[in-house]
């Protein structure tokens, strides 16, 4: 491994640690959650509305650097957007926005949160006046391999 | 043993000069004596085995038969007729689950099971327990990492109709006395099945003597390719459990009414089997016996002890599993503190080293017992050196330094 190889790893994983966006946010007006079932990961993002526009995004998160600055970068691209237009996020912005090479069999972690949010909207629950709702969570990929 | 010898025979290595292969507990390499016994095959006597009344097709029955015996001796198996090769050793269990349960089980039976089984040794259990009203029961583990075996034997009421566990676990290494527990059940006349996917490849397996009724093993973890693998049966199980798939070649007539079956094992093989793979099992298992299965052992506890006094020393990595080697295989599951598995795993394989992380399909185990939901591992085999496990731990400890 080269010296760059680890120091950008020790980038991404001290915003795994410190991302300003890890959060719980309290009476969220959006919320999803989910994990990966393959490793066991999971996020919570809570989005705070005004009209259709997402003005705070926040997430909360057990797992791996890779998944967790996945859900940060995510987060700061959901801000001042529609949800629409965060449902549009494409794969390879995605990858973008976190800006550091991933391997096909890491790709999962950082797509975690685009996941979540786009192939589940049946979770989309307005929280409005219902104070705590517990949101269900779901499997991505249940696929398990004997190793 | 001479290792580097060894290291020759397997062509992956020349191909990825300096790779570190430290995930044989998932998957073995391959020698090139087994890669050319497939391609041999396939050259020389390509035909479907059993019913063809030409030369090549009796020379492909002979060669898939010659396999069967090879691993009947390997397990000290009374004749080859108590082999069914199976894909793995999960649909060794499956059809074990499938055979015994429709001809044995009733609503309210139980199946014991370990804390420390893979999922192929539970989720089988599962399903039988959903279809047919039978429940399913866990012996403990201890913190130490070995199975209760007070509580084996508590919970070896007379509901329980099956005790199915593991030889060797796959995450702690713990090599269980199956034949002590076996002796335990079959004084009340449970029958068990031991899982010996992580024990066959690495220790000498005598099932006559463990007196075991069903033993499972996947033949892609002991050098053969994949989709071979293993079931014997003891005599008793194997004539009076009914066949699990129908189909050709388990059939002795067949006409608009009903049908007739062979004698075993050929009543649980339907269908053409994975001819290649089998004679690359037998392979496989010259191979290994021509190094011994005794020396093989006695590699594997120098390697593990080695990286287990090595992998103490590191400040922030914990090691589950029995502490002596000699309890053990070398698949070694640990943590490192503040540092995901699977992030782990990455910074090894940019160094070339492939180790495993995640639950290794052993989510029971780590959720009741490890109280993590992933862990990464290494495991060892018969290629591996200390050279490997210095890199290993080498790595593992420039990536500590670099992220506290």
């Amino acid at each position: 491994m080269s010296k760059e190889d680890l120091e950008t790893f020790r980038r991404i994983w001290e915003l795994s640690k410190d991302s300003p966006y890890m959060a719980k946010m309290e009476k969220p007006d959006l919320a999803f959650t989910g994990n990966n079932a393959v490793c066991g990961d999971w996020i919570e993002i809570a989005f705070r509305m005004k009209g259709k526009k997402i003005v705070e995004a926040r997430f909360l998160h057990k797992g791996c650097a890779l998944s967790a600055v996945g859900a940060s970068v995510f987060s700061e691209f959901a801000e001042g957007k529609t949800l629409e237009a965060v449902r549009k996020l494409t794969p390879q912005k995605q990858l973008e926005l976190f800006g550091a090479p991933v391997s096909p069999a890491r790709s999962k972690c950082v797509m975690l949160p685009l996941e979540i949010i786009k192939k589940n909207p049946s979770q989309t629950r307005s929280l409005k006046g219902e104070g705590e709702v517990k949101l269900r969570s779901y499997k991505i990929n249940p696929s398990q391999t004997r190793s | 043993m001479n290792i580097k010898g060894i290291k020759n025979d397997f062509p992956i290595f020349r191909e990825h000069p300096g790779l570190v292969y430290l995930d044989s507990a998932a998957t073995s390499q391959k020698p090139k004596a087994v890669i050319d016994a497939v391609a041999n095959h396939y050259r020389t006597r390509n035909a479907n085995i059993h019913r063809g009344i030409y030369k090549i097709s009796e020379e492909a029955t002979a060669a898939y038969d010659a396999a069967r015996d090879a691993v009947a001796k390997f397990i000290n198996a009374p004749s080859s007729r108590n082999i069914i090769f199976v894909r793995n050793a999960t649909e060794g269990i499956n059809l074990v689950a499938h055979a015994f349960a429709r001809s044995r089980l009733k609503k309210g039976d139980v199946i014991l099971a370990t804390l420390m089984e893979h999922h192929a040794n539970i989720v089988p259990w599962h399903m039988l327990a959903k279809d047919r009203g039978i429940k399913v029961a866990f012996t403990n583990v201890t913190l130490e990492g070995y199975l209760d075996e007070e509580d084996f034997k508590k919970k070896l009421t007379s509901n329980v109709k099956l005790a199915a566990c593991t030889h060797a676990s796959n995450v702690l290494g713990t090599i269980n006395p199956v034949k002590r527990l076996v002796a335990y059940a079959n004084k009340k006349g449970i029958p068990v099945l031991v899982d010996g996917a992580q024990a066959a490849p690495h220790l000498p397996v005598d099932v006559h003597d463990m007196g075991c009724d069903f033993y499972v093993l996947s033949g892609h973890k002991m050098l053969a390719p994949s989709g071979i693998g293993a079931l014997y049966m003891s005599d008793e199980m194997i004539d009076a459990l009914p066949p699990f798939m129908g189909g050709g070649d388990m059939i002795e007539a067949v006409t608009t009414e009903g049908f007739t079956y062979q004698p075993a094992p050929l009543k649980f093989e339907a269908g053409t089997p994975a001819i290649e793979a089998a004679i690359g099992f037998g392979e496989a298992i010259v191979y290994l016996q021509k190094i011994g299965m005794k020396a093989i052992r006695k590699h594997e506890i120098e390697l593990t002890k080695y990286a287990l006094h090595q992998m103490r020393k590191i400040r922030g990595v914990t090691v589950y599993g029995p502490k002596k080697a000699e309890d053990r295989t070398g698949a070694i599951a640990f943590s490192v503190d503040g540092i995901h598995p699977h992030d782990l795993a990455s910074l090894f394989d940019a160094e070339n080293i492939c180790v495993r992380a995640g639950n290794h399909c052993t989510m029971p185990l780590h959720e009741n017992v490890l109280g993590v939901n992933a862990t990464t591992r290494m495991s060892f085999y018969i290629y591996n050196d200390m050279q490997d496990i210095d890199k290993a731990i080498r790595v593992l400890n420039n990536i500590i330094r670099t992220l506290k």
